[in-house]
């Protein structure tokens, strides 16, 4: 069987259905000691709605199963392009590998510091190779960005190492 | 009568207030289309200028960055798919495509005549309605709310594309994680797992910009040929026949903004996508809704703007604040000594009237702004793509940490950026998340409220007109979808998302 891209979610709809059921609900919403009706618990809403995503996720499945057997060569396998550099498919993990990254950085070193060498990276993996457009905009931008967050819109951005530089601007 | 208005003109016409009502459609413009500045934060920074001016010019200016914000939200979502208000994602829906397709300038365009078109509209409801669509709005309690919005949740069938399992299924995932934070009844905890950021649940604009910003810039990422630039916006603009067939959705999306405004706490976003799925129910052709068709920006931006002028009415009429922004401009109002209501229509008429005449030539002005700011901000359209995705994700940092100052707004952006870009991967629609987390709460609490209300009686959600009306409505639409589907008109089969 084709692993279909529909088949792939409607296992993630019941996947979280039922994770939600059975884990998350129980142990992740409190319950008052008394409540007057069943449908006034902190826990009734998130039930119907989990139940329903799990429901979704079958009713895909079983629309998918039907019609793979109808037609086994129908079209909406998971997209696995021809020709494509390895590195290229791996670039939006090195991306997600890089949001962390910047998450991580941004209180210590500060958003201009972490944001100037993010925008290096990011330009670096698009493509962009020119020092003259990579230089500028990643020197610039994030220290311009900071000055209207900090100044116009009195935003607290923390500085990190570059504090004491950026306050006196 | 006469004498009222003359009084009125001459209050206005003040350079001072001219100047201020421009500054303030300006300020609002930039700063909506700014993802992560959202319009009641540029009104509430705006507000300490104003404690110096006159009342009328205070007020015009904040007025001002209202309107400039309602439409500047649209601005980004239609040239980087990064929308600066949650109301300006659906203006995405189909704004975005036609930017890809070369038709930015096209796609700005209308978003500009219908967003004026319907603050024009908005405007003169205002005027004339302030005081019986006020009294309308009084007549809602909880179960009428929660019939709303079961009735507004209907448009996901219409932004679900392709497939309106997965539609259903993204939708229940919004309202799922519209779920975390407190109870709103009992205060206990739900989903926080002990964190203590979660407590107050998830903030829509972080979860706006992952959704729609990031995968996109994900999805960059993941092809090759790198060097290809975003549609330039050399491409032509709307033309007068572009606006005529596009009108009969603006006015049907101005007529749903001015509804849904009038009632308090709805605000841009549910009317915006009202008049969006309206105008999809009612097009020759639906399958390209989503796809860049520009009536689809037309509906979304009228819907939105039709909302502006609206919101103003229990607050001038009732002085009861719709939403958060007009609750700014309330303070606006009491810091000058004015409270507005049933009385200040007595006592301060011609202040009132004054303001009804900026509140129209701010119509104008958003014209202004908004053909000069298309022509300056839009040049990012013409930016290639491996300079411009590295810079939006740099703003969308900023952006998010920006909203409430916690670092943990930004990492919120970027695992739903990730989920976001897996939902695309997947062919999840984006759209059917997003609006069910904004209801979500609203949805819930109304249910839950009536509920307690009615004693536990559910019968509570079939008393008065109202909530029969929205029950009626509902299954009209929901009877038009399936007959819709079952025929085949769209072409669009339930499970068809491959």
């Amino acid at each position: 069987m084709t692993l279909n891209r529909n088949i792939v979610a409607g296992l993630c709809f019941l996947g979280f259905g039922v994770l939600a059921v059975a884990v998350l609900i129980p142990y992740g919403i409190a319950q008052p000691p008394s409540v007057k009706y069943r449908a006034l618990s902190p826990s009734f809403w998130p039930y119907i709605v989990c139940s329903a995503i799990g429901v979704i996720g079958v009713l895909l499945l079983i629309y998918e199963l039907a019609a793979a057997s109808r037609n086994r060569n129908r079209t909406g396998a998971v997209a696995a392009p021809t020709g494509r550099p390895a590195w290229i498919a791996l670039r939006p993990f090195l991306v997600m590998a890089l949001l962390l990254a910047i998450y991580l950085t941004l209180e210590p070193l500060g958003f201009v510091l972490t944001t100037t060498l993010g925008l290096v990276a990011l330009m670096l993996l698009a493509g962009e190779r020119r020092p003259t457009i990579v230089l500028p905009i990643a020197l610039l931008l994030p220290l311009a960005l900071h000055l209207f967050f900090v100044k116009a819109a009195q935003r607290p951005i923390p500085g990190g190492v570059l504090d004491f530089l950026l306050q006196r601007i | 009568m006469w004498e009222t208005l003359a009084a009125s003109f001459a209050m206005f016409a003040q350079v001072d207030n001219v100047l201020a009502l421009f500054v303030g459609v300006m300020i609002g413009t930039v700063i909506g289309a700014i993802p992560g500045m959202t319009t009641p934060m540029g009104v509430a920074l705006a507000l300490p200028f104003t404690f110096t001016m006159q009342p009328i010019t205070g007020i015009l200016l904040l007025l001002g960055v209202y309107k400039g914000g309602l439409y500047g939200g649209s601005i980004t979502a239609i040239l980087i798919n990064a929308p600066g208000t949650p109301a300006a994602s659906c203006t995405g829906l189909d704004g975005y495509p036609l930017a890809r397709k070369g038709e930015a300038r096209r796609a700005l365009d209308m978003a500009l005549y219908a967003s004026c078109t319907a603050d024009f509209i908005s405007n003169l409801s205002l005027i004339f309605f302030a005081g019986i669509l006020a009294s309308f709005a009084l007549s809602f309690g909880s179960p009428e709310f929660f019939t709303l919005i079961v009735f507004s949740l209907t448009i996901i069938a219409s932004v679900s594309g392709d497939d309106l399992l997965k539609g259903l299924g993204a939708a229940g995932l919004g309202l799922a994680l519209a779920i975390v934070g407190l109870d709103a009844i009992f205060g206990t905890p739900r989903f926080n797992f002990g964190n203590f950021d979660l407590m107050g649940g998830l903030n829509f604009i972080p979860v706006l910009i992952g959704l729609f910003a990031i995968p996109e810039v994900l999805n960059f990422y993941s092809k090759t040929g790198t060097a290809q630039k975003l549609s330039a916006l050399a491409g032509k603009g709307a033309s007068l026949l572009d606006y005529r067939k596009a009108l009969k959705s603006i006015l049907r999306g101005s007529a749903i903004g001015v509804i849904l405004g009038v009632i308090p706490g709805i605000g841009g976003a549910p009317a915006a996508f009202l008049s969006y799925s309206e105008a999809r129910r009612t097009s020759k052709n639906p399958g390209n809704f989503g796809k860049g068709e520009l009536e689809g920006v037309a509906a979304a931006e009228a819907g939105n703007n039709g909302v502006a002028g609206a919101t103003l009415i229990p607050l001038l009429a009732l002085g009861v604040p719709g939403d958060i922004i007009t609750a700014i401009i309330l303070g606006a109002f009491m810091i000058h000594d004015l409270r507005p209501g049933p009385l200040m229509f007595q006592q301060n008429i011609t202040l009132i009237y004054a303001l009804f005449i900026g509140i129209m030539l701010s119509s104008a002005y958003l014209f202004i702004v908004g053909k000069l700011s298309i022509r300056s901000i839009a040049r990012i359209a013409d930016i290639p793509q491996r300079i411009l995705f590295p810079v939006v994700l740099v703003l969308c940092v900023y952006g998010a940490y920006a909203i409430n100052n916690t670092i943990f707004d930004v990492l919120v952006m970027f695992v739903m950026g990730i989920v976001g870009f897996g939902m695309l991967r997947l062919g999840i629609p984006a759209a059917p998340f997003l609006i069910a987390f904004i209801l979500g709460p609203l949805l819930e609490d109304n249910f839950r409220r009536s509920l307690r209300l009615g004693d536990g009686d559910w019968t509570i959600f079939f008393q008065g007109w109202i909530t029969w009306f929205f029950w009626g409505l509902t299954v009209l639409t929901l009877v038009l979808i399936v007959w819709q589907r079952m025929k085949g008109r769209s072409n669009i089969p339930l499970g068809n998302g491959a």
